[in-house]
């Protein structure tokens, strides 16, 4: 059903003639539209992008606006500037409940989202013309908070995507000012509410995910920092380690459920959360960060290897009813970091072996990621697993692990582990043809 | 989303009105907490050196350092953190206001100005008071930055009985700047 996404409407119309033809009944017609989320009017083609373009024109339209403003127009009175803005955002605003209430939602939506746009540039004019540089982030701020709840009112992705800008822009400028963004968690929640209510916008809903991890990180920081600036310690990695095992047992639990959206999501997130997880072993790949993150570590490893142990229990338990090979990718990878983990406590590996098995473990990500591609014709899941590949052989190659020969032992270990799971792939392609 | 002709509820009706409200809301107390100072408040001139950086949000503007930006530590009475609120009262006697004491508690009495500790060393303290920012038209902003470092600049700013401080007007040797666009060439 991938490919259904990107040829919808060739996919319903051809659906339809064989409703026409009398090959299926229509019932089972819209069956097949229902689980890919299309419906009939899809043949008609969508007013999509349409949508898109005004969105992007009133976008254009406010940025001229705030750079119109910025030229600071002194010559006019303070007073007439002023209100002039705030009588077009009113106007602007106004025009746009008005459009939704009658029943043209998209069209209303455009309108408020450049309201949206006149309502900060007002902050921006108000701030600029009363010479305002007492923390200049409360401007963000406000702007953000004045549109939410349009986002949450008129359940729209794009004011919801605004809110998500601006909102992340704040978190940013917030923490490089030395102040903790604690009320970004409430725009995050609320948008990632509009992209599963307000159905699908894969960016919307991996942006107000992806955006409380970092908030989550931003929290961590803080509270290190004795509530008072932000201070990085390795443990952090642990705890993300643990967040990013249970967001992959959560995205193959959505996987696997019957609405089409969240299906999309749980595609969309697993394969974000595999890229994440790739990153984190090539960092740990090479030589002496494991014996690094054993010296530099500040809580206990008994603690952590508790939390990304319970973590990995429930990924396992959130993906009880994927495939197995869903179970099998998370309990190597939570067995693993749990090993690391209690190995920063009680040494039971040195650190060199923990740097092979690391470098072993992205072996095995890129195995099972071509293994996903070509058993689910998943081609993003095929190259992400021959990249993988690829560049563990190049990193290894420059960086060795060990000398030349420890180097070419953990290589030829690589090519054994690749040779015998190409093997095992033939087994099971003759096993299956005998049967 | 497409078309619906369907009657909107209550609810959402009064919400998208509320939120419009709201915004109108957000700019009317930003606009009445800049111009309380200017409207009640007590007039100051603080000597200041400007230089010209560019916003992204608001366009151009004059970055004023004041001599009460650095404040030495031993007029405080207590350590402060990064980022915590203080006030600096003022000595008004002068020709200028000089800082008498940094405290993190509002001053019963006197010329007061609230500000924010944005550096912390052993022997100073740099502070905040959000009138470090004096915007201006571009070519305006270019020629302050070559002109006004060679006058004695001021800021007139007003202080309001809470310590909240709003930057009024730039002077040059005791007058009104002149920041026409033919001085700066």
């Amino acid at each position: 059903m991938k490919g259904f996404r990107f040829f919808r409407r060739d996919s319903v119309r051809e659906l339809k003639s064989w409703v026409d033809d009398g090959l299926i009944s229509a019932e089972q017609g819209e069956a097949i539209l229902s689980r890919s989320g299309a419906s009939w009017q899809d043949a008609e083609g969508h007013s999509f992008g349409y949508f898109l373009l005004t969105a992007m024109a009133a976008l254009f339209a406010g940025l001229a606006l705030i750079l119109i403003m910025s030229h600071n127009w002194d010559e006019i009175p303070r007073m007439a500037r002023m209100l002039g803005l705030i009588l077009l955002t009113l106007v602007v605003n106004l025009q746009g409940a008005r459009v939704f209430l009658a029943g043209k939602e998209q069209a209303g939506v455009i309108w408020l989202f450049f309201g949206g746009l006149c309502y900060g540039a007002s902050i921006m004019l108000i701030a600029q013309i009363y010479h305002l540089g007492e923390h200049y982030p409360d401007g963000i701020l406000w702007w953000a908070l004045g549109i939410l709840p349009l986002a949450a009112l008129c359940r729209s992705r794009l004011l919801a995507l605004q809110v998500l800008a601006l909102a992340i822009i704040w978190m940013f400028v917030e923490s490089f000012e030395d102040f903790f963004p604690a009320l970004f968690p409430l725009f995050a929640l609320v948008t990632l509410w509009v992209s599963l209510v307000a159905g699908s916008s894969r960016l919307l809903f991996l942006l107000s995910i992806l955006s409380l991890l970092l908030w989550l990180n931003l929290l961590m920081n803080w509270y290190l920092g004795d509530w008072w600036q932000y201070h990085w310690e390795p443990d952090t990695l642990a705890i993300n380690i643990a967040l990013g095992l249970m967001l992959a047992g959560g995205a193959w639990r959505m996987m696997s459920a019957n609405r089409f959206h969240l299906k999309a999501y749980g595609h969309a997130l697993q394969h974000c959360v595999l890229l994440l997880g790739i990153f984190t072993l090539v960092v740990l790949s090479f030589d002496g960060m494991w014996r690094e993150l054993r010296t530099e570590l500040t809580w206990s490893g008994s603690i952590l290897t508790m939390i990304v142990g319970a973590a990995s229990i429930c990924a396992i338990a959130l993906s009880w009813h994927s495939s197995i090979f869903a179970r099998i990718a998370l309990g190597a990878n939570g067995l693993f970091y749990t090993l690391g983990f209690l190995n920063t406590e009680m040494m039971l590996l040195p650190d060199q072996v923990m740097t092979v098995l690391t470098n072993l473990m992205l072996v095995f990500t890129g195995i099972y990621s071509i293994r996903r591609g070509i058993d689910e014709s998943n081609g993003t899941a095929f190259y992400t697993g021959v990249s993988v590949l690829l560049l563990t052989a190049l990193l290894r190659y420059f960086d060795l692990v060990g000398d030349y020969i420890g180097g070419a032992m953990l290589f030829m270990l690589c090519a054994a582990v690749l040779y015998g799971a190409a093997r095992y792939w033939r087994y099971r392609r003759e096993a299956a043809r005998e049967e | 989303m497409k078309s619906n002709k369907t009657a909107r509820p209550r609810w959402l009706v009064t919400g998208i009105l509320l939120t419009i409200v709201l915004q109108t809301g957000v700019l009317a107390v930003e606009y009445l907490s800049s111009v309380a100072p200017l409207w009640f408040g007590q007039p100051v001139m603080l000597p200041t050196e400007p230089y010209d950086p560019r916003s992204l949000f608001r366009g151009n503007y004059v970055r004023l350092n004041y001599s009460i930006s650095r404040v030495p530590t031993d007029i405080a009475d207590g350590k402060f953190k990064d980022g915590q609120k203080v006030y600096l009262t003022l000595n008004m006697d002068g020709q200028q206001p000089m800082p008498v004491k940094l405290s993190a508690t509002k001053p019963g009495e006197g010329t007061f100005i609230g500000g924010r500790i944005r550096f912390v060393s052993s022997e100073y303290y740099r502070l905040d008071y959000g009138i470090e920012a004096f915007f201006l038209p571009k070519e305006k902003a270019l020629a302050a930055e070559r002109e006004l470092t060679s006058d004695k600049v001021s800021a007139q700013v007003y202080l309001s009985s809470d310590g909240k401080a709003a930057l009024n007007a730039l002077y040059c040797n005791g007058e009104p700047c002149d920041l026409s666009e033919e001085s700066g060439d």
